[in-house]
C-alpha cells in the first residue's frame, strides 16, 4: 500500500508540528517555565505521526512517556497538550497529569504511560472492547524498546494473540533504555522476531522512514481489521535528546547523535516530497512555519492560562455521578 | 428471601447483573468450564457463552491491564483474581494504572472494572495464599474496597460495585464461601458502600470487624457476655468509603474499641481505624483503641502455626477486656 | 505521724531522678505547698514541694543522688517524733507502698483442703462494694449450700446471698455493717475445727477485677501536690459533665490512671455517706471529703454532715480569715453568732442573687375557694385524699401551659419558654428551706399529682432528695396558708421566672349577686420577673388560675 500524496503532507505537516512542540516544550524547560520530567521525542516524529494517520478518529491509542508525539498525532490540540505540560487548569488532564500521563481520551488515546510497559495491556484491553461490541474500532499500543524485556509486553502479547484481539503492538526501538543501549539489555538484536513466540506477525522497518512504517502498518492495520489478530511492529530510530532534558548522556557520543541527526525523518520526507514532485519547498515551508506559529500559540495560551484551583484537587479521585 | 452460600449469592449476583447489562462480562483463570476453583462463576459461560466469560491466560498483569482498557472504552468488566495474593503479580495495572486513570485523566474517564477475589487462611494455601491484602488497597487512592461478611453483604455489595463507574477490589474470604444466609430476590438489591453494618449492638466495648473476625467476634461477644461485658460488633463492609461516622458513633457509646482483621497487624486497616476513632472520638475514649491482626510473619502452612499467626477468639476476648482493664 | 517524702514521678517517662538540692535541713520546720526540694530528671528540673507541714526529721537521701521513682527520700514529722519504725534507723525506709494497709500486701497463704472462701460477690453490672447487714451463722454453725448465708446492701438493693458451699462456718472476716468491695472474701466454710491460716485470713481478691472501692473507701483520697493526674479522656469527659474535681477521684487504670469506671465509682460511691447525708451535704455545698465519717467503716452520717455545718465550737470561722488560723469575733454574752455556712449560706446567697439579679414585681389576687373545698370533700368521700396544694398545683400547671412566658426562663440573651411544666413545692425543713419539684405535672391526673408531691415532701423530710429532685424546675409554688399567712411576697426560685406565694384560706364576708356572705377567699400572690414577663400577661395567668380554682371541675 501506498500512501496517497495528502496523506504524505499531512504527515509531514504533524511530524513538523510534534517537532516544534517539543522545542517549545524545551524552551520553555529551560526557561524554567515549565516543571517536571519532560521526555521528548525529537527525531521520533515518523512513527507516531505515519500510524496515526492510518487510524480513524475514534480508534484508540495508548502511549508511553515519551508520549508528546503520539498524542499530538492521533488529534490533540497543541494549545491543550502544552497547557498539560504546564500544569495549567485548561491542560488535558487539568493539570493532574503532566507531561507523562498526558491523555485525550475524546480522541482515542489512553494516556501517556509513566511506567515502562504499562500501557500495552490497556491497549490490549481497548482491543478487547473493540471486538466484544464488534465496532470495527482497532487499538495501537506504542511502545519502546525496553518495554519489550518488560514482562508484560508478554502477557499482553500472548493475551493479545490468543484472542485475536484487533490491536498492532508499534516498539520505537530509540536504541536506549535511558543510558542503557538496547543491545547491551536485550538478547536479541531485532524485537519483531519476538513476535514469534505469539505466533503474530513480526517486522522490523526504519523508523525513520514514513514510507516503510506506512506500508507496514497499513499492512498490520488490514490484518486486525479483518479479524486476524495482532501484529508487532520495530520501528528503529534514535532519540536525539537525552533521556530527559538535562541528561548529561555519558553513554554515547557526540558523532553518533550527530549522524543520526542526518537522518532526520522530516527532512528525509521533505526531500522525498519534492523529489517527487508531491509538493513544493514555498508549500513545505508554509507547513513548517505554521507548526512554528502553533507553538507559539500554544505558548501563549498555556502561559496564560490559570493554575489549577487547589480546591477541587480530590476532584476526579472518584466518579460521583454527573455528565462527565 | 433465598437462602443460598457466599459464593452463591456471589455468582447469583454476577449472573443477574449479566442478564440486565450486557456489557458486563467476566474473565480470570479458570472461570470458564471450571467455574473458578472456588465455583464463584459456575454456569455463568454455559448461560453467557465463553465470549462473556472466558479463561485468561495466567497472566494477571495482562488481564487486569485489559479490563482497565475495556472499561474505558465502554465495557463493564469483572476480572477474577484467582487469589488476592496473585494481585501482587498486577500490581503496576491496579495501583499505578486502574487506580490513577480516572484522577490523572483529569476526570475525563470512567472505570467500571470490579476485580474480585478471595483471600485468607484456612485452607492450608500458605504463605502465598493466604494473605489478606486489602490495606494496601485502601492505602491507594482511587480504588473503592469491599469485604463482605455474609451472603446478604456479598450480594448487595457486588451489586453496587458491579453498577459504579469507579474501580472496586471486591475482596471475598475463601472460609466465608461455604457461609449460608438469605439474600433478598430484589434484582435490584443494593448495599450502598460507606455504611457499615452493626452486626450486634452492646454498650461497653466496640469491635470493629471484617471477614471471618465479624464471627470470632460474636463468639467472643458470647463468652463475655458471661461476664457481664456487653459489646458492639461494627463490620465495616467497604473500606473505601470507609463510614467513619458509624464506627466513630459506636465508639462514642461505648467508649472503647477493638479493631480486628486477619491481615497483618502492621500497617493494617486497624491501624487506620484506630487513627480515625482518635481523630474522632479521642475524648471519648477511655482506653487506647487496641488492634488485633496477624503477627508480622508470613502465613505459615501446619495449622496450629497458622493459628497461632492470626487472631483467634481468645485474643478478642482478651483485648476487650483490656481495653475495660479487666485484664 | 510522720510522713515518707518520696521520688515522685515526674512525666511519663520518668524511672529515677537526681536531688539537686535540699531548701531544708534536717530538724528544719517546712512547711506544705512550699518548695522543699529540686530534683532533676533527663528532661527537666524541677522544685517539689513538701506535701505536708512539719519538722524535716530525716534525709534519706543526699543532694546528688540519683533515686529510682516512689523511693522514700525523706521524712517530715513533729519535732522529736520517733521515726525509728518507719525509717528504720538509717536504713532507707519501705518504699512508699508502705502508707497502704500492710495486711492487703500479705501474699495469700494456701487453705486448708476443703475450705471455701466466701466472697463479697458482684450482684449487678455497677457493684464495686457491698455492706453486709446480718450474717444468718455465726462462727461454728452450719451452714447448708444455696441457704442463704447472710444478707448484704449495695446503693441499688438488698439481698439474701447463698452459702457456695455446705459445712462449718469457720471464720467471718467482714462482721455486720462492714463494707466490702466485690470479690474480697468474707467468711470460710469448711469442716468443723479446720483451722484457717493467718494469711488466708485476708485473702487477695478471687477474682481479677481489682475493685476500685478498695481505694474510694479511703476517707478523703487527694493526690500529693505536684502528683500529675493521669486521666482517660473519657473520664475527663464524665468528670466534666458531672461536676467533678478529677484529682478526687483515685484511678485504677495503668499507673493509677483514672478511667470511667473510676468516676462512675466515685460518682456512686463517692459519698461514702448516707443518701440523707449526702442530699444535705450537696444542698449546702459541703464537701463530703472534709467531713468524718463516724458511721461503719468511717461512712459519713447525717449528723457528721449536720455537725461540719454548725459552728465550730472551738473558733467560728470569721469569713475573711485564713481557714487555718480562724479569729473568734467579739461576742457579747446576749447574743448568739451563727456563722452564714451550710443550707443559710445557700439560702443567703440564692435570695440575694435572686433578687439582685431579676425585676422582681408582684401582683396579687383573692379567689374564692368554695368549689375547691366542695372538690376536696367529694374527693375525699369517694376515697380520694388530695389536699389544696395538689389542686393548685393542676390549676397552675393547666394555667402555666396557657401562658408560657410565665413558665419560662432567661440567660440574658434568649427567652426559653417551656412547653412542660415542671412544679416546685417549697417545703420547710429543720433550719432551712428545699424546693423539690414534681415533673411533668402536665402529664399527670390530680390523683397522680397527689401521689407525687406526697412522695416529694416525704423524700424531703427524710433527707432522701437526690439532686435531681430539686434541679430543673420551671415555676414554685410556695404556701405559708397553714402558717395563718394572709398574703406575702415570695422571692423567685431562680433560674425560674415567677413564683406563687399562697395565702390561707379563710372565710371573709364578700359580695355576691348584692348580697353579703361569707366565703373561703385565698389571696394568691404572684412575682414575677418583669425582665420578660410584662404586667398584663402576668395578670392574665393569674385571671385563669383564679377561674380553674373557682371552677375546679373544668380541670378534671
Amino acid at each position: 500500500m501506498k500512501m496517497e500524496s495528502s496523506q504524505l503532507k499531512n504527515v509531514y505537516f504533524t511530524m513538523n508540528k510534534i517537532r516544534k512542540f517539543e522545542e517549545k516544550a524545551l524552551h520553555l524547560f529551560e526557561t524554567n517555565k515549565l516543571r517536571g520530567s519532560v521526555h521528548l521525542c525529537i527525531g521520533q516524529e515518523a512513527t507516531p505521526a505515519t500510524v496515526c494517520e492510518l487510524l480513524n478518529p475514534d480508534d484508540y491509542i495508548a502511549s508511553t512517556h515519551r508520549g508528546h508525539g503520539h498524542c499530538i498525532a492521533k488529534g490533540a490540540d497543541v494549545r491543550l497538550a502544552l497547557a498539560e505540560l504546564m500544569g495549567r487548569a485548561t491542560g488535558y488532564c487539568k493539570g493532574r497529569g503532566g507531561s507523562m500521563h498526558i491523555a485525550d481520551v475524546d480522541a482515542g488515546n489512553l494516556g501517556a504511560n509513566a511506567i515502562v510497559g504499562g500501557g500495552i495491556p490497556i491497549a490490549v484491553g481497548a482491543a478487547l472492547a473493540s471486538k466484544m461490541q464488534k465496532n470495527g474500532k482497532i487499538a495501537v499500543s506504542f511502545f519502546g524498546d525496553s518495554a519489550t524485556n518488560e514482562g508484560v509486553f508478554h502477557e499482553a502479547l500472548n493475551f493479545a494473540a490468543v484472542w485475536k484481539l484487533p490491536v498492532v503492538f508499534v516498539c520505537e526501538n530509540n536504541g536506549f533504555g535511558i543510558s542503557v543501549p538496547q543491545w547491551e539489555s536485550t538478547a536479541v538484536k531485532d524485537l519483531s522476531v519476538r513476535a514469534a513466540s505469539y505466533n503474530i506477525p513480526g517486522v522490523t522497518v526504519d523508523g525513520n522512514d514514513v514510507l516503510a512504517i506506512a506500508e507496514a502498518f497499513a499492512k498490520a492495520a488490514e490484518r486486525v481489521r479483518a479479524g486476524e489478530g495482532p501484529t508487532l511492529i520495530e520501528c528503529k530510530t534514535y532519540r536525539w535528546m537525552g533521556h530527559w532534558t538535562g541528561d548529561p548522556q555519558p553513554y554515547r557520543t557526540r558523532e553518533e547523535v550527530e549522524e543520526w541527526k542526518k537522518k532526520c525523518p522530516i527532512k528525509r520526507l521533505r526531500e522525498y516530497l519534492i523529489e517527487n514532485g508531491m509538493a513544493t519547498a514555498e508549500e513545505l515551508d508554509a507547513m513548517e512555519k505554521k507548526a512554528t506559529d502553533l507553538a507559539d500559540e500554544a505558548e501563549e495560551f498555556a502561559l496564560n492560562s490559570p493554575e489549577p484551583d487547589p480546591e477541587h484537587v480530590l476532584d476526579d479521585v472518584f466518579y460521583e455521578g454527573g455528565d462527565n | 428471601m433465598a437462602v443460598m452460600s457466599y459464593v452463591n449469592a456471589i455468582k447469583e449476583t454476577m449472573a443477574a447483573e449479566m442478564r440486565r447489562d450486557e456489557k458486563i462480562f467476566v474473565m480470570g483463570e479458570d472461570v470458564e468450564v471450571l467455574g473458578g476453583i472456588f465455583g464463584a462463576t459456575r454456569g455463568l459461560a454455559q448461560e453467557f457463552g465463553v465470549e462473556r466469560c472466558f479463561n485468561t491466560p495466567i497472566s494477571e498483569s495482562a488481564f487486569v491491564g485489559a479490563g482497565l482498557g475495556a472499561a474505558c472504552a465502554g465495557m463493564r468488566p469483572i476480572v477474577e483474581l484467582m487469589y488476592m495474593d496473585f494481585a501482587f503479580v498486577a500490581m503496576d495495572q491496579i495501583l499505578n494504572q486502574v487506580a490513577k486513570t480516572r484522577y490523572i485523566f483529569g476526570g475525563k474517564a470512567k472505570v467500571p472494572l470490579v476485580i474480585r477475589g478471595q483471600q485468607g487462611v484456612g485452607r492450608g494455601n500458605a504463605a502465598t495464599h493466604s494473605q489478606s491484602v486489602e490495606a494496601i488497597f485502601m492505602h491507594f487512592p482511587g480504588l473503592k474496597v469491599a469485604m463482605p461478611s455474609t451472603p446478604e453483604d456479598a450480594a448487595g455489595l457486588l451489586r453496587t460495585a458491579i453498577r459504579d463507574d469507579n474501580p472496586v477490589m471486591f475482596i471475598e474470604h475463601k472460609q466465608l464461601y461455604i457461609k449460608k444466609g438469605e439474600v433478598p430476590d430484589d434484582p435490584d438489591f443494593m448495599i450502598p458502600f460507606g455504611k457499615a453494618r452493626v452486626v450486634r449492638e452492646g454498650k461497653d466495648c466496640t469491635i470493629v470487624a471484617t471477614h471471618v473476625y465479624v464471627y470470632k467476634a460474636l463468639e467472643a461477644a458470647e463468652e463475655l457476655a458471661k461476664e457481664g461485658i456487653d459489646v458492639e460488633i461494627i463490620d465495616p463492609r467497604t473500606l473505601v468509603p470507609l463510614d467513619v461516622d458509624g464506627i466513630c458513633n459506636s465508639v462514642k457509646k461505648t467508649g472503647r474499641a477493638v479493631v480486628v482483621h486477619e491481615a497483618h497487624r502492621t500497617c493494617g486497616i486497624g491501624a487506620e481505624i484506630a487513627s480515625t476513632i482518635m481523630d474522632n472520638a479521642f475524648m471519648y475514649l477511655d482506653a487506647p483503641v487496641v488492634r488485633l491482626g496477624a503477627k508480622a510473619c508470613p502465613l505459615p502452612f501446619n495449622l496450629g502455626l497458622e493459628n497461632a499467626v492470626v487472631p483467634q477468639t481468645k485474643d478478642i476476648i482478651d483485648a476487650v477486656k483490656k481495653t475495660l482493664y479487666k485484664a | 505521724m510522720a510522713h515518707i517524702v518520696i521520688m515522685p514521678k515526674q512525666g511519663l517517662q520518668m524511672t529515677e531522678g537526681t536531688i539537686i538540692k535540699w531548701y531544708y535541713a534536717e530538724g528544719d520546720t517546712v512547711k506544705a505547698g512550699t518548695p522543699l526540694f529540686s530534683m532533676e530528671t533527663d528532661k527537666l528540673t524541677i522544685d517539689i514541694d513538701a506535701d505536708e507541714s512539719g519538722t524535716l526529721l530525716k534525709i534519706v537521701r543526699k543532694e546528688g543522688e540519683i533515686v529510682p521513682i516512689t523511693e522514700p527520700i525523706a521524712v517530715i514529722g513533729e519535732k522529736g517524733e520517733d521515726i525509728s519504725a518507719i525509717a528504720g534507723g538509717n536504713a532507707a525506709p519501705a518504699p512508699a507502698k508502705a502508707e497502704e494497709p500492710a495486711a492487703a500486701e500479705a501474699a495469700p497463704a494456701a487453705l486448708p483442703e476443703g475450705v471455701t472462701p466466701v466472697i463479697m460477690p458482684k450482684q449487678g453490672l455497677q457493684m464495686t462494694e457491698g455492706t453486709i447487714i446480718k450474717w444468718y451463722h455465726k462462727e461454728g454453725e452450719t451452714a447448708e449450700e444455696g441457704k442463704p448465708l447472710f444478707s448484704m446492701e449495695t446503693d441499688k438493693l438488698t439481698i439474701d446471698i447463698d452459702a457456695p458451699a455446705s459445712g462449718t462456718v469457720l471464720k467471718i472476716l467482714a462482721g455486720e455493717g462492714s463494707i466490702v468491695p466485690i470479690t474480697e472474701t468474707i467468711a470460710y466454710i469448711g469442716k468443723a475445727g479446720t483451722v484457717i491460716p493467718e494469711g488466708g485470713a485476708k485473702a487477695a481478691p478471687a477474682s481479677e477485677e481489682k475493685a476500685p472501692a478498695e481505694t474510694v473507701s479511703s476517707p478523703a483520697f487527694t493526690r500529693k501536690p505536684g502528683q500529675r493526674l493521669f486521666i482517660s479522656p473519657r473520664a475527663k469527659m464524665k468528670t466534666k459533665d458531672a461536676g467533678v474535681d478529677p484529682a478526687l477521684i483515685p484511678g485504677s487504670g495503668p499507673d493509677g490512671m483514672v478511667i470511667e469506671r473510676d468516676v462512675l465509682s466515685y460518682l456512686t460511691s463517692r459519698p461514702k455517706a448516707s443518701p440523707v447525708a449526702s442530699v444535705i451535704a450537696a444542698q449546702n455545698g459541703v464537701d463530703l471529703n472534709a467531713v468524718k465519717g463516724t458511721g461503719v467503716n468511717g461512712k459519713i452520717m447525717k449528723e457528721d454532715v449536720l455537725n461540719a455545718l454548725k459552728p465550730a465550737e472551738a473558733a467560728p470561722a470569721k469569713a475573711e480569715a485564713a481557714p487555718a488560723a480562724p479569729a473568734a469575733p467579739a461576742v457579747s454574752e446576749d447574743e448568739t453568732v451563727i456563722p452564714i455556712r451550710g443550707m443559710r449560706k445557700a439560702i443567703f446567697n440564692n435570695m440575694m442573687n435572686s433578687l439582685h439579679g431579676m425585676a422582681q414585681a408582684n401582683h396579687r389576687m383573692k379567689v374564692d375557694m368554695t368549689e375547691c373545698k366542695r372538690l376536696r370533700e367529694a374527693l375525699k368521700a369517694a376515697g380520694q385524699k388530695v389536699s389544696f396544694n395538689d389542686i393548685l398545683i393542676l390549676a397552675v400547671t393547666k394555667a402555666l401551659l396557657k401562658h408560657p412566658c410565665v413558665n419560662a426562663s432567661t440567660d440574658g440573651t434568649n427567652i426559653y419558654e417551656k412547653h412542660y411544666t415542671n412544679i416546685g413545692l417549697a417545703v420547710a425543713v429543720e433550719n432551712g428551706l428545699m424546693v423539690p419539684n414534681i415533673k411533668h405535672t402536665e402529664k399527670m391526673t390530680l390523683s397522680e399529682i397527689a401521689a407525687a408531691t406526697a412522695e416529694q415532701v416525704k423524700k424531703t423530710r427524710d433527707g432522701k432528695l437526690t439532686m435531681e429532685d430539686y434541679t430543673g424546675g420551671t415555676f414554685t409554688v410556695t404556701n405559708l396558708g397553714m402558717f395563718d399567712v394572709d398574703e406575702f411576697t415570695p422571692v423567685i426560685n431562680a433560674p425560674e421566672a415567677a413564683i406563687l406565694g399562697v395565702g390561707k384560706i379563710g372565710d371573709t364576708p364578700v359580695a355576691l349577686d348584692g348580697q353579703v356572705v361569707i366565703r373561703p377567699i385565698m389571696t394568691l400572690s404572684l412575682t414575677y420577673d418583669h425582665r420578660i414577663i410584662n404586667g398584663a400577661p402576668a395578670a392574665e395567668f393569674l385571671q385563669d388560675l383564679k377561674k380553674l380554682l373557682e371552677q375546679p371541675y373544668l380541670m378534671l
